[in-house]
C-alpha cells in the first residue's frame, strides 16, 4: 500500500470537509453580524481565513515537499491568525490599524522577494514568520488565561498541532516517514471542528474533531488499500472506525453532562471515550503499516501506549467515583504518576530495544481489571438502590468501551475475523447501551 | 577508607542505640504498666523481643550469615504474634488463629527442608510477611493508630532487609550499608517512642540514622587518615542534628494547628535530613575514588575533590532531593494560595517529577546521557520557591513582624545551604563545604524558637511533649 496516495486522498478529504465547514461558518458569521461588535466580527472573519489557508497549506504539503511553494500560504495564514488574535485581544482601532499595516507591508515584501528570488524562500521572512508564531502563541496563552473558554483552548491546541505539522514538514519527516501523516491533519481537523462549532455548544468541538479526524484518516487508508488490492486493510480500517462513530453519540451526551453539571464522572468517561477513539484511529495506521512490513511503528506505538494508559486511568477514576474525596485524590495522584512512568518507559529512546511493548500492555490490562472491579462494586450498589436498568446500561456501556480499546491494542495478535466481529458487536453494544439515542442533529440545536 | 570496617562498626553502633531504645522502652512500659491491659502488655513485650531479634540477626550477619538468616525469620514471626495478641480479644480464638498460622509455618519449613532450592525457597518468609501485612491491614481498618503505621513501616522494611542483608549483598557492596541501617534505625525510633507521642518517631529516626551512618564512617576515616571524609562527615552529621530542631518544631505546629504549611515544611526538612545522611555515605565512597585519597588535611583544603559517585545512591538522593524541592515550593505556595491552586500544582509536580526521577536511574540511563542536564528543572523549582519566600518575608516585614520575617529568612537560608552542600559538594573547593555546613548549622539552630541545646535534649528525652497524645 502506498502511503503517499493515502496522504494525498486524506489531504483532499480534509480540505473539502474544511470547505464545507467554512461555508457553514460563513453563513453563521453573516447571520450574527448585527449582534456582535465590529472587532469581534472581524476576528471571526480572520479566523475563518486562517482555517482556509491552513487547509491550503496541508493540500500543498501533500503534493510537494518544497517549502518555496508554501511561502504565500504560510504568510497569509500567519497574518490572518495574528489579526484575528489582535481583534480578540483589544478593541482599540489604532492597534488594529497597526496590525493591518504590518500585514500589508509583509505581503508587499513577500511579493518583492518572490519576484527577485523565485527559487528559494527568503531566510529573513522565514525568521520573521517564526517570531510571529511565537508571538501568536504567547498572545493566545494570554487570551486563554484572561478569558478561558473552549474557543481559546481550541485555538491553543490548534497552534500546538500546527507547530507539530510545521516541524514534520520542514524537517522532511513527513516525506520520508509518510505514516506520520496522522499528525499532519491534526491542525486542519481542529480548525474544522472550531469552525463548525460556532454558535453551537462547545462540546461540538470534541465530537466534530473525533468524527472528522476518523473520516479523514480512514478515507485515505481505505482508498490507498483498495488501489493496491489489499482488502484486509480496507476491511480492518473501515470496521475499526464503526465504534469510533458509535461512541460519538455517547461522547456528546457525557460532554453535555460534563458542561452542565460539572461533575467528575462524566468528565472521566468523556476522557476515556475520546482517548479510545484516538487509539483506534492511531492503531489503524500502525496496523496498516505493520501488516505489510511485519514490524510495528515504534513512535506510533508509543502514542498508543500513552493513550491507552490515559484511557485505562480515566476508566479507573470513573469507576472509583463513589469513594471519599481523600481516597479519590490519592488514587488520582497514583494514576498520574503511573501515566508519567508509562509515557517515559514507552519512549523509543528510553526503551533502547531493551523491553517490549507487550510488557507495558500487560500492566494496562492489570489496570483495566482493577477498573472492572471498581465498576462491579458500583453496579452492585446501583442494583441495591433499585436502579437495575441503569446499573446494567452503565456497566455494559463502560465495559464495552474499554474492552474495545484493549482489543484494538492487541489486534496484532488476533485474526481479522475475530477483530471484525468484536468491533461490530462492540459498536452495537455501545449504541444500544448509550444514554443517548439517535437524535444527534436535533440535540445539538438545544444548547 | 575501608568500608567493611565501617560496616562492622555500624553494627556495634546500631546495637548500642537499640539497647538504649530498649532501656527507654522498658522504663516507659514499667511506668505505665498499671494502665495497660494484660493483652496489650504481652503484645508490647513481644514487640520489644521482635526488635531485639531484628537487631541481633542483622548484627550477626557480618559474623555468620547462615546463623543470622535462621534468626531473621523470628523477628517478623514475633511481630505477627504481637499483632495476634491485639487483634483477637478472646483467648480461644487467638490460640486457634496462632495455631493455624504456626501450622502453615511448619508445613512451609518442612517443604523447604525437603527441597531447599526448589520453588518453596521463600515460602516461609512469604507466609510470615504476608500474614504480617494482612494483620496490619485488619488492625488498621478496625482502629487506625500510629502503632499500625509503624508496624506497617517495619513490615515494608523487612522485605529489602531480607534481600539486601540475608543474601550477602551488603557484605559484597559494603557502601550500601545505609539500606540495612534504615530498618534498624526505624525500629529503634519506634521502640523508644512507644507509649509516647508519635511525632517523636521521625525526629528520633533522623537522629538515630545519622548517628549510625556518621560514627562508623568517621572512625574508619580517622583510622585510614582520610581527612576529607571525616571533616565533611562530621560537619554534615552536625547539620543533620541541627535539622531536627526546626523539624520537631514544625511537626508540633502541624499537629496542633492542622494546617498545611508546617506539614509541608516538615516533609521538606525530613527529606533534606535523609538526603544529607545518605549523601555523606556517597561522599565517602566518591572520595575513595578521587585523587585526594591519602593526602594530609592541609593539602586538600582548596582542592576540587571530584571522584566517581555511586549512581544508584545518587538516584535515591535525587528522589529525596526532588521531594524536598517540590514540597518546599508547595510550602511557599500554600502560604498565599488556597487548595484550588496547590492541588493542580501538586498534580503537575507529580507529572514532571516522576519522569525526572526515573531519568536519573542508572539502568534507564545506561550511560547514554549526562544526568547533570536534569538539574536544570530542579534549579528552576528552587528559584520559584525562593521568589515566593522572598515575597512572603517582604509581606511579613510590611505587616510589622520584622522578627518573624528575620527568623523565617534565617531558616530558609539554612535549609538552602544544607541542600546546596548536598548537591554541589564536589563542584567547589573543599573548604567551602564545612563553611556552608557551619552556616547551615548556625542558621537552623537559631530558626526554631527557644534555647536550641535545651530543646535538643528535650527531644531526646521526650519530656516537653504533652502526654495526652500518647499511644
Amino acid at each position: 500500500m502506498d502511503f503517499n496516495i493515502a496522504l494525498l486522498v486524506s489531504a483532499h478529504v480534509a480540505f473539502f470537509i474544511m470547505l464545507g465547514s467554512f461555508a457553514v461558518y460563513s453563513r453563521r458569521v453573516y447571520s450574527v453580524r448585527d449582534r456582535v461588535s465590529s472587532s469581534t466580527f472581524r476576528a471571526l472573519v480572520f479566523f475563518g481565513l486562517t482555517s482556509f489557508f491552513l487547509g491550503l497549506i496541508i493540500l500543498v504539503a501533500a503534493y510537494t515537499d518544497s517549502l518555496t511553494a508554501q511561502r504565500y500560504w504560510i504568510l497569509f495564514f500567519m497574518m490572518a491568525l495574528i489579526n484575528s488574535l489582535v481583534h480578540i485581544a483589544t478593541e482599540q482601532k489604532r492597534i488594529h490599524y497597526v496590525s493591518y499595516a504590518i500585514t500589508i507591508i509583509l505581503i508587499i515584501a513577500q511579493i518583492i522577494v518572490t519576484t527577485l528570488i523565485p527559487s528559494e524562500a527568503s531566510p529573513i521572512l522565514v525568521t520573521f514568520l517564526a517570531v510571529t508564531m511565537v508571538l501568536v502563541i504567547i498572545g493566545s496563552i494570554w487570551t486563554f488565561s484572561s478569558s478561558p473558554g473552549p474557543f481559546a483552548g481550541g485555538l491553543l491546541i490548534f497552534e500546538t498541532t500546527f507547530l507539530i505539522f510545521w516541524y514534520l514538514a520542514t524537517s522532511g519527516i513527513l516525506y520520508t516517514n509518510v505514516q506520520s501523516f496522522l499528525f499532519v491533519f491534526l491542525p486542519v481537523v481542529m480548525a474544522t471542528a472550531l469552525l463548525g462549532s460556532l454558535l453551537r455548544p462547545p462540546r461540538t468541538i470534541i465530537t466534530l474533531f473525533i468524527g472528522v479526524y476518523s473520516l479523514v484518516v480512514t478515507s485515505g487508508l481505505a482508498f490507498a488499500s483498495i488501489l493496491s488490492n489489499e482488502y484486509t486493510i480496507t476491511i480492518y480500517v473501515l470496521v475499526a472506525n464503526i465504534p469510533v462513530f458509535a461512541s460519538i453519540l455517547s461522547i456528546d451526551f457525557f460532554a453535555e453532562q460534563m458542561s452542565t453539571t460539572h461533575a467528575t464522572v462524566p468528565t472521566y468517561i468523556t476522557v476515556t471515550l475520546v482517548t479510545i477513539s484516538l487509539t483506534i484511529i492511531f492503531t489503524c495506521v500502525d496496523w496498516a503499516f505493520a501488516i505489510q512490513e511485519m514490524i510495528t511503528l515504534e513512535p506510533l506505538s508509543w502514542f498508543e501506549v500513552i493513550l491507552g494508559v490515559i484511557a485505562a486511568s480515566a476508566f479507573i477514576m470513573s469507576g472509583v467515583a463513589t469513594l471519599t474525596q481523600k481516597g479519590h485524590r490519592y488514587i488520582r495522584r497514583l494514576l498520574l504518576a503511573n501515566i508519567a512512568v508509562f509515557s517515559l518507559l514507552g519512549n523509543d529512546f528510553i526503551r533502547n530495544g531493551r523491553w517490549d511493548f507487550d510488557l507495558l500492555g500487560i500492566i494496562i490490562f492489570a489496570e483495566v481489571s482493577v477498573g472492572l472491579l471498581a465498576y462491579g462494586r458500583t453496579a452492585l450498589r446501583l442494583r441495591r438502590l433499585g436502579a437495575k436498568k441503569a446499573a446494567r446500561n452503565f456497566v455494559a456501556f463502560n465495559i464495552a468501551s474499554i474492552l474495545l480499546g484493549l482489543v484494538i491494542l492487541i489486534s496484532f495478535y488476533l485474526p481479522l475475523v475475530v477483530i471484525v466481529s468484536i468491533m461490530i458487536l462492540g459498536a452495537g453494544a455501545l449504541v444500544l447501551s448509550s444514554p443517548r439515542r439517535f437524535r444527534y442533529s436535533r440535540s445539538s440545536q438545544n444548547r | 577508607m575501608d568500608y567493611f570496617l565501617a560496616l562492622q562498626i555500624s553494627m556495634i553502633v546500631s546495637s548500642i542505640i537499640m539497647a538504649i531504645s530498649l532501656g527507654i522502652f522498658v522504663q516507659s512500659l514499667r511506668r505505665t504498666s498499671h494502665r495497660l491491659s494484660s493483652a496489650t502488655k504481652r503484645a508490647l513485650v513481644l514487640f520489644g523481643l521482635a526488635a531485639v531479634v531484628y537487631q541481633l540477626s542483622i548484627s550477626l550477619s557480618v559474623v555468620n550469615l547462615m546463623l543470622s538468616r535462621v534468626l531473621f525469620s523470628f523477628g517478623p514471626l514475633l511481630l505477627d504474634l504481637s499483632l495476634f495478641e491485639i487483634i483477637f480479644e478472646s483467648r480461644a480464638t487467638r490460640l486457634k488463629a496462632i495455631a493455624t498460622f504456626l501450622a502453615f509455618y511448619f508445613v512451609s519449613l518442612v517443604l523447604i527442608a525437603l527441597d531447599p532450592t526448589g520453588p518453596f525457597k521463600y515460602f516461609s518468609m512469604v507466609i510470615i510477611v504476608g500474614t504480617l501485612f494482612l494483620l496490619i491491614i485488619r488492625l488498621h481498618m478496625v482502629s487506625p493508630s500510629p502503632f499500625t503505621y509503624s508496624s506497617f513501616g517495619i513490615a515494608v522494611t523487612t522485605v529489602p532487609l531480607y534481600f539486601t542483608v540475608m543474601y550477602g549483598f551488603i557484605l559484597a557492596e559494603p557502601h550500601f550499608f545505609p539500606s540495612a541501617m534504615l530498618g534498624l534505625a526505624f525500629i529503634a525510633a519506634i521502640l523508644a517512642s512507644m507509649l509516647k507521642p508519635w511525632r517523636m518517631i521521625p525526629s528520633l529516626f533522623l537522629i538515630y540514622f545519622g548517628t549510625i551512618l556518621a560514627i562508623p564512617i568517621i572512625i574508619a576515616a580517622v583510622i585510614s587518615g582520610d581527612a576529607g571524609i571525616y571533616i565533611f562527615v562530621f560537619f554534615a552529621y552536625m547539620v543533620s542534628l541541627a535539622l531536627v530542631l526546626p523539624f520537631e518544631y514544625f511537626v508540633a505546629e502541624a499537629v496542633h494547628t492542622h494546617t498545611r504549611t508546617p506539614l509541608y515544611i516538615a516533609v521538606t526538612l525530613f527529606s533534606i535530613g535523609l538526603l544529607v545522611e545518605t549523601h555523606w555515605t556517597n561522599w565517602a565512597y566518591s572520595y575513595n575514588t578521587s585523587p585526594a585519597v591519602g593526602l594530609p588535611w592541609n593539602s586538600i583544603l582548596f582542592m576540587n575533590i571530584h571522584g566517581t559517585w555511586d549512581q544508584t545512591m545518587i538516584f535515591f538522593d535525587w528522589i529525596l532531593g526532588f521531594i524536598a524541592v517540590s514540597v518546599f515550593m508547595l510550602a511557599a505556595l500554600s502560604t498565599t494560595y488556597s487548595e484550588r491552586v496547590t492541588e493542580p500544582v501538586t498534580d503537575v509536580l507529580i507529572l514532571i517529577g516522576v519522569p525526572l526521577a526515573l531519568l536519573m536511574n542508572p539502568w534507564i540511563n545506561a550511560g547514554r546521557y549526562d544526568s547533570s542536564v536534569l538539574y536544570l528543572p530542579m534549579i528552576i523549582l528552587i528559584l520559584i520557591a525562593a521568589a515566593a519566600y522572598t515575597r512572603l518575608a517582604w509581606r511579613l516585614v510590611k505587616m510589622g513582624h520584622g522578627k518573624v520575617a528575620l527568623r523565617f529568612v534565617i531558616f530558609i537560608v539554612g535549609t538552602i545551604s544544607a541542600g546546596l552542600v548536598s548537591m554541589f559538594s564536589d563542584r567547589m573547593p573543599f573548604i567551602m563545604d564545612p563553611v556552608l555546613q557551619t552556616i547551615a548549622i548556625v542558621m537552623l539552630m537559631f530558626s526554631a524558637p527557644g534555647n536550641p541545646v535545651r530543646r535538643f535534649i528535650r527531644i531526646l528525652r521526650g519530656t516537653d511533649l504533652d502526654q495526652t497524645e500518647a499511644v
